[in-house]
């Protein structure tokens, strides 16, 4: 087994006949899933998915709601994991460590990759300890090392100038689209690997909208990003690949471009032409 | 039609006068009862009440040694109870969730909430009481604390259950262990309300009486040994009030009153926090 994990990123190029094209373009992968099935009790939501994304790159997932895009994401930081009945089986490899063995030290799986959600889930306390409360906990840094770590986030998640004379104030104060920049400037704070966005946007309106989109145009150059968007134009807008998923299953992957212009598979492009979903 | 129309309207005038005695004549009771207390128990409220002990019949005292006594028997209950309460209750809403020992401690705590308070008296006294040979006030203390763990339990519970999944897995997604999210974030998130579960429950059993009768019993004299018998507010009040004694009746007026304060007291409290949380 670990032997096929060191050598993931050399291998995934020619594995699959389909991404093997676009592949051979691209850096090495970062993220490896091979023969992913997940399970809710008995439904099978996952089947048989295996793609490998890539370093330093913004993948959407794209399809319908209940095709699984949800799903992948929660394997990929062991999420699922707080409530029973839920398993996933096959192999998901991020930098060399194998995400689903049982012996994966969770903490330091999701220290490595973070996570935004659908609606901002900002913690009940200050701004300031929102972003500090994970450094503190798990991390060595005095405490103007820590409100240094903090200004950076907030830089990076564009929220600074909105709240440098506020950091006191209580997270839930803020605005909608705030609370999610918030969010995001918490997970950068702990310096990931890989951010799994999941519908960031959604529940936030058209402008913060905007201000996320440009974060996370930003954050490209930083992180491995993993964007699951009910929002095509957003897809398109951000992400360099784009997979398309339909009930439970990978139908198409590619480059972005390729996805919405020229797609290989007849429900992909009944999708993205907006024929269904 | 018009007929019906007016029918509807009679049915509903009617329906609007009685809902409306009902609430008057609730309200009423209580209002008498309250009115009865406050001038039965201000005749005979003075500072002696807090200075001097229970006296004989017939001669000049106040209620120190049964409040002092009161007092140490709750807040050694709630010492007690409240880490229990609370720390099985996280158990119940938090690692254990979704286990089935959980649906039985959760089964035998609602249980345990409903039994009439005299049981849980003669159970202490059957297991301390008979044992140690003697009443004392750690007895006391532990029927008071087992009638605290059940309330505690159930709220903390129903509180940490309103805090949403997705703060938790928030929490998570940070690389924090389950243990300081529930500390950091989902305490902080329920605190006015598992606050308020500890603070009902201490209004609960500070006027209880029966679960002191067979352990504590009572003391005429002040005490702080937890190993003798102990005085109290409400065993006294009990006590005094059956006695044919003007100044004992008095002396349990004024008791009263003071358990009925600060009862009043703690659930204005619990509401100020309630509604603090709801606007926070």
């Amino acid at each position: 087994m670990s032997d096929v994990l060191t050598t993931a990123p050399t291998t995934t190029r020619v594995r699959r006949g389909e991404i093997a094209e676009v592949a051979a373009a691209a850096p090495a992968a970062r993220i490896d899933i091979r023969d992913l099935d997940f399970f809710y009790g008995k439904h099978h939501a996952l089947k048989n998915i295996s793609l490998a994304l890539p370093d330093r790159q913004v993948t959407a997932i794209i399809g319908p709601s209940g095709c699984g895009k949800s799903t992948l994401l929660r394997v990929l930081n062991r999420i699922y994991d707080l409530y029973p009945g839920q398993r996933a089986t096959g192999s998901v490899v991020i930098d060399g460590t194998d995400v689903l063995a049982a012996r994966t030290d969770l903490n330091a799986l999701r220290s490595k990759v973070g996570m935004v959600f659908q609606k901002p889930t900002p913690f009940p306390m200050s701004i300031h300890d929102n972003i500090a409360f994970a450094l503190r906990l798990n991390t060595d840094l005095s405490r103007a090392e820590i409100h240094e770590r903090v200004k950076t986030a907030l830089k990076k998640a564009a929220l600074w100038n909105e709240v440098k004379d506020k950091l006191d104030a209580s997270g839930l104060s803020l605005s909608g689209g705030q609370q999610q920049r918030l969010c995001i400037a918490r997970t950068i704070a702990t310096e990931p690997d890989v951010i799994l966005f999941d519908e960031p946007a959604s529940a936030l309106d058209p402008i913060s909208t905007g201000h996320i989109e440009e974060t996370l145009k930003e954050l490209r150059e930083e992180f491995t990003i993993v964007i699951v968007t009910h929002n095509m134009q957003q897809a398109q807008r951000i992400s360099d690949r784009t997979a398309f998923m339909y009930l439970g299953e990978l139908v198409e992957y590619a480059e972005t471009r390729e996805v919405f212009e020229s797609p290989q598979e007849k429900r992909t492009r009944d999708y993205v032409m907006g024929r269904f979903g | 039609m018009s007929s019906k129309l007016a029918r509807r309207k009679l049915v509903n005038g009617v329906m609007m006068g009685l809902t409306s005695l009902a609430a008057a004549l609730g309200l009423a009771v209580l209002a008498i009862i309250l009115v009865h207390l406050v001038v039965k128990g201000l005749a005979s409220f003075d500072m002696t009440l807090f200075t001097e002990d229970t006296p004989g019949p017939n001669s000049p005292g106040g209620l120190r040694n049964a409040i002092v006594g009161s007092l140490i028997m709750t807040m050694l209950a709630m010492v007690v109870g409240i880490p229990v309460g609370v720390l099985a209750g996280t158990y119940l809403a938090e690692y254990g969730r979704f286990s089935r020992l959980s649906a039985v401690i959760r089964f035998v705590n609602d249980i345990l909430l409903s039994a009439p308070s005299i049981i849980v008296g003669l159970f202490v006294y059957q297991m301390l009481v008979v044992t140690l040979g003697h009443f004392s006030a750690i007895a006391g203390t532990a029927a008071l604390a087992i009638l605290v763990v059940p309330i505690i339990v159930r709220t903390t519970e129903d509180v940490l259950r309103l805090v949403p999944d997705s703060l938790r897995e928030a929490g998570l997604a940070v690389g924090v262990s389950r243990w300081l999210v529930i500390r950091k974030v989902v305490y902080t998130a329920a605190r006015a309300g598992i606050v308020t579960g500890i603070l009902l429950a201490l209004a609960r059993i500070s006027g209880e009486t029966a679960p002191l009768l067979f352990t504590a019993l009572s003391n005429n004299f002040f005490s702080l040994d937890i190993d003798a018998p102990m005085a109290s507010l409400p065993i006294t009040i009990f006590q005094f009030a059956l006695s044919p004694y003007e100044n004992w009746q008095a002396l349990a007026w004024a008791g009263a009153l003071l358990i009925t304060i600060a009862v009043l007291a703690l659930s204005i409290i619990a509401r100020l926090l309630t509604t603090k949380r709801k606007t926070s």
